[in-house]
């Protein structure tokens, strides 16, 4: 980034339940990898800044829901860049569906929302 | 993302168990998406746990592209027959290949969250060898 060309900044807020776990991470970096930009991502507006596009420490932020994400891009695209990921996460990243790691594709068995109703058994059953 | 499948570094899990690999797969699927070519391998020819050299350079073959392929295992035996599945190969292909110090269901869903951008068989190494502790 030269001197006189200043980053694009702005901030989303994390309104999805499982906040920024590992398919949202995923979802996260692979934008931020679509972009010829440099991506940063941070809890506070002043840093620490963390790459966006690295899958590895976009897991390790662990930012829960109500988290505002702040992010920062710096070259030609870095605009779209911003704007697309400000979008995923006020979109709360196209997650449908609520639970502990909530999806927009149906889940397998093994990974059934824990808070999810569990059918009610029968009197009969017991 | 909109990136070719063909332009993008192969993942392939090399598990003791055909489970454990056919699992971190399904994982990779559903969480990273079908970008990237996926490849996994798992249990010795008799059907019980271990690891196979033929079927880890089968399946080094169907997750091939031309950007090479990264390999995910799980214990020792695991990552000696990759080694050697990858020694067998033929020359073009053994620089292409690289055998990840990583865990390998973290280290699968990473290298293939990385490789779905379009980055090179050594960021995809190297993004999946963070995980580890330095």
């Amino acid at each position: 980034m030269s001197m006189t060309e200043m980053p694009v900044v702005a901030s989303a807020l994390l309104i999805n339940e499982v906040g920024l776990h590992a398919r949202p991470a995923v979802k996260l970096t692979q934008l931020a990898k679509s972009f010829a930009a440099t991506v940063e991502l941070a809890l506070e507006p002043d840093g620490p800044w963390v790459d966006a596009k690295s899958p590895v420490r976009i897991m390790r932020v662990k930012a829960v829901k109500g988290t505002l994400l702040h992010f920062r891009a710096s070259g030609s695209d870095a605009d779209a860049a911003v704007g697309a990921l400000v979008h995923l996460v006020a979109r709360g990243f196209d997650v449908r569906r609520r639970g502990p790691e909530a999806v927009s594709v149906p889940l397998p068995w093994w990974e059934a929302p824990v808070g999810a109703p569990a059918p009610s058994p029968t009197p009969a059953a017991l | 993302m909109t990136r070719k499948t063909a332009a993008n570094v192969g993942v392939v899990i090399v598990s003791h168990s055909s489970k454990v690999a056919e699992g971190a797969a399904d994982m990779v699927r559903q969480m990273v998406g079908g970008a990237v070519p996926l490849a996994f391998t798992g249990g010795n020819v008799d059907g019980g746990l271990g690891t196979d050299v033929a079927a880890i350079m089968a399946a080094i073959d169907r997750a091939w592209t031309p950007a090479g392929v990264v390999i995910l295992v799980d214990l020792g035996g695991a990552e000696t027959n990759s080694e050697m599945a990858v020694e067998m190969l033929d020359e073009k292909r053994r620089g292409r290949v690289a055998v990840c110090n990583a865990p390998i269901v973290e280290g699968a869903v990473i290298a293939a969250t990385e490789a779905s951008g379009g980055s090179s068989l050594e960021m995809v190494k190297r993004m999946a060898e963070e995980l580890s502790p330095q």
